[in-house]
């Protein structure tokens, strides 16, 4: 039922850019991009149970490799960009190797440190190495030569792979194995789950696409700079997004980039501090009130319902 | 030859010495069963043979081929697999879910097969009418008995169970006892750690006592009760 | 010649904001042990700390020095009730949760912060510190070893407290067995309250040091954000090479959490 809801709802989102006009565009733009990093975060933090807070790593990784590849090489965007996320994977895999093995808060603390030394490490990469990159605190900058419609594009598509991810694990082999992982990891490696492994190539395959996302939104601002595409606030909202829509569901990461994204449009503009305190005191209540996040409320009103009927 | 060959095994944690050189060896659809007060190394034996310890020193093998330090997932798909004395649950699986995952990753199934094996485990456990409830509401004695159920799951012929009848009052332990003659009846062999003489002596065909990380006797369960170090060792100097 | 004494004096700038750097440091980490709290809002109780002391000595004319027990008293009440009307109810949840609850404090602060003092820097002018110690060829701002040595001193302080008296004893009963605390009469949402005052304290202090020798904004909490964040940042400050210093400020940061086997106060887990 949900699975043939979001099918309609992806085809409704094909179509969308032949009936409106470049501003929904460009919101819907950015929910997907929200949507696609946070999910990436989801699929580990929600599934495996573990708390990356790191995952802006991959982001700037593919926003600056992305970068290179089609100022140095002349190679076409997309194609840049799925180099990047194919070196993200390779980066990913030789970080992710002895960091899983963190546990619990450690693995949280121990992401966070490595986020901040690869930002500084970008920030000083010209100078240390002597090979131009990430153009330092001046930042790198794109020219622009694409459409808006093809950003949409890229970021459905990355939207979708991660929520059909995320639908897939609810039942699969893998995804019981996640989930035994992330309720008990001592009991789930002591059934003959190899734990190391299955955290791995979640972590691989979100730092994939992270730093897919990454690169395109790098190519859309047409500018780059480590500050900003290392961001720690860059995490702060992968995380916030998926828990104010739900940790652990396939739609989650969609319903909160999607509550935030409005919110802030709609209101950011107008009200700069006022909205951001609003922002504050919303995500405070959800959490008290609504610990499953918005996608709980979604399901309790349905089985409300449900039960009436 | 044998299926099981402990050789020497040590485990020191700083200057506290847990175990200290504890031979045995165990051959295929035995049950032996593991004696000795509180804090004697059992649990640390079994954690040892199961990977999820690393020994100080010496050396465990499994069908010839030695498994030292092999880490426990690796452990439990390659045959050996142990229940823990504080039963341990994935709480917010459900009942056969937690069944599932051993089906699935210790034995190595698919999903069909895994369903259709935790269910079967859960019957045979006396579990099924649970099957779909969060595994954290179960009872302690149910707590016990899924954990048996998500150990013979893993499908390993070498279970050790690690005093999965503390805590049950003597219909259960009765009833766990011709349980796990049915598991032995089954092809599996199984050492067992226990607390509760009784359920062990009616149980085991040979039993190793350990006191103090050490192996102070080994035998027949009849005639290991009749040797005076048991005695001291388990009642002190003045019932010798 | 020059170069060496150069080294030596920014390794010595690094060693003074280090004392500053624990401060804050122990205020986080004090509620991370014995709450389980991962404090997004860290950053922000630094900066309500230093415009206590900034607001303080500029409208009412207070020693900048004598403003550091009423910024502790200020916002040892803040994050008491922090902790007793919003976080306590987050007691017994995901603890990840109170990570998000503790984000949408640190947006209500920053934002209020801004919407009141806008987002200019400020500098106190401190004219009996703005002297310095010179030993050899060695230049010491005085604020900033006053800064240093309280800061330390708070550190030292907190221990004692913990190690010492009646109320550390429950707040440490409390970090190691919630269960065996509650038998012994500890009521563990006062011990949770008293812990983040005290944390929101230690840290407010540590933003009224900062006070003392820099610039105070509402955006300074950002970089304060976090322990490992002014771990990484204290280690910029050197000479040495930006990137390098911070790859071993990782590698370092990486062995202590790989090897130290149950954390500050014991409490390691997140579920």
């Amino acid at each position: 039922m949900t699975r043939w809801i979001a099918l309609l709802a992806l085809g409704v989102l094909l179509l969308l850019p032949i009936g409106v006009g470049p501003y929904p565009i460009r919101v819907a733009t950015v929910i997907f991009m929200w949507a696609a990093l946070a999910g990436s975060w989801n699929l580990l933090a929600g599934y495996a149970g573990a708390v990356d807070l790191g995952p802006v790593v991959y982001h700037g990784i593919g926003a600056f490799v992305t970068a290179a590849l089609m100022l140095k090489l002349g190679l076409p965007f997309l194609v840049s960009a799925g180099l990047a996320g194919v070196v993200a994977m390779v980066i990913a895999y030789a970080v992710g190797t002895p960091t899983l093995r963190l546990r619990g808060a450690y693995f949280a603390i121990g992401t966070l440190a490595l986020a901040e030394s690869a930002k500084q490490l970008a920030l000083a990469w010209d100078r240390l190495t002597r090979i131009p990159l990430t153009g330092g605190s001046a930042g790198v900058s794109l020219p622009l030569s694409a459409g808006y419609v093809l950003f949409y594009y890229v970021m459905l598509v990355l939207m979708a792979a991660v929520t059909a991810a995320a639908l897939w694990l609810r039942g699969s082999k893998f995804g019981y194995g996640l989930r035994a992982i992330a309720e008990n990891d001592r009991l789930a490696e002591a059934s003959g789950v190899n734990i190391h492994c299955l955290k791995r190539r979640v972590y691989v395959a979100s730092a994939c696409v992270i730093a897919v996302t990454g690169g395109t939104a790098g190519y859309w601002l047409s500018y780059i700079n480590a500050a900003d595409v290392f961001s720690a606030s860059i995490t702060f909202q992968m995380v916030v997004m998926t828990l104010l829509g739900g940790l652990g569901t396939p739609f989650g990461p969609v319903v909160g980039a999607a509550f935030l994204t409005l919110i802030s449009e709609f209101l950011g503009t107008r009200f700069v501090y006022h909205y951001l305190i609003a922002i504050g005191v919303i995500i405070v209540a959800i959490s008290l009130f609504a610990p499953g996040g918005l996608t709980s409320i979604f399901a309790l009103v349905r089985r409300r319902t449900e039960a009436t009927a | 030859m044998s299926l099981l060959e402990v050789r020497g095994i040590t485990k020191r944690f700083g200057s506290l010495v847990a175990l200290n050189a504890v031979d045995f060896s165990l051959t295929e659809g035995e049950i032996l069963g593991i004696i000795g007060p509180n804090g004697a190394g059992k649990s640390t034996l079994f954690n040892l043979i199961a990977g999820l310890e690393t020994p100080t020193a010496g050396a465990v093998s499994y069908r010839g081929r030695s498994i030292t330090g092999l880490n426990a997932d690796a452990v439990c798909r390659l045959g050996i697999a142990k229940t823990f004395q504080i039963p341990q649950l994935f709480p917010r699986l459900t009942v056969a879910e937690n069944v599932l995952v051993a089906a699935l990753y210790g034995r190595g199934r698919g999903l069909t097969e895994s369903w259709r094996e935790a269910r079967e485990w859960l019957t045979f456990v006396g579990l099924a009418d649970k099957a779909e409830k969060p595994a954290e509401t179960l009872t302690v004695s149910e707590r016990r008995r899924a954990d048996l159920a998500r150990v013979l799951g893993t499908g390993a012929p070498l279970i050790l169970l690690d005093e999965n009848m503390a805590g049950l009052n003597r219909r259960e332990v009765e009833a766990a006892v011709g349980l796990l003659r049915e598991v032995r009846a089954r092809g599996r062999t199984l050492v067992v750690t226990e607390h509760i003489m009784r359920a062990i002596m009616g149980l085991a065909d040979r039993v190793v006592v350990l006191n103090y990380g050490e192996k102070i006797a080994e035998g027949r369960p009849a005639d290991v009760m009749r040797d005076t170090t048991v005695i001291k060792a388990y009642l002190g100097e003045s019932y010798a | 010649m020059t170069f060496l004494a150069d080294l030596i004096q920014t390794l010595i700038n690094g060693i003074l904001q280090g004392g500053v750097y624990a401060a804050a440091a122990v205020g986080l980490s004090l509620i991370f042990g014995v709450s389980g709290i991962l404090n997004a809002a860290h950053g922000e109780l630094v900066m309500l700390g230093a415009f206590a002391t900034y607001w303080l000595s500029t409208l009412y004319r207070i020693d900048p020095l004598l403003t550091l027990p009423i910024s502790f008293g200020l916002l040892f009440v803040l994050g008491y009730a922090l902790q007793y009307f919003v976080l306590n109810r987050t007691l017994g949840r995901p603890l990840l949760l109170s990570l998000l609850v503790t984000f949408g404090i640190s947006l209500v602060l920053l934002n209020v912060a801004l919407r009141l003092w806008s987002a200019d820097y400020r500098l106190l002018r401190i004219p009996y510190l703005e002297r310095s110690l010179v030993v050899g060829p060695l230049i010491l701002p005085l604020a900033r070893v006053v800064a240093c040595v309280v800061g330390i001193g708070m550190v030292a302080a907190l221990s004692w407290l913990l190690a010492s008296t009646r109320l550390g004893r429950m707040i440490r009963a409390t970090a190691q067995d919630l269960e065996m605390a509650r038998m012994v009469g500890v009521n563990p949402r006062t011990v949770y309250a008293v812990t983040f005052g005290l944390g929101a304290g230690v840290s407010g202090v540590a933003g009224s040091l900062v006070a003392l020798y820099a610039p105070v904004e509402p955006n300074m909490g950002l970089m304060w954000g976090g322990l490992t964040l002014g771990v990484a940042q204290a280690l910029t400050e050197t000479y040495l090479e930006a990137g390098l210093s911070l790859l071993v400020a990782f590698a370092l940061l990486y062995l202590i959490l790989r090897f130290m086997p149950a954390g500050i106060m014991g409490k390691g887990r997140l579920e």
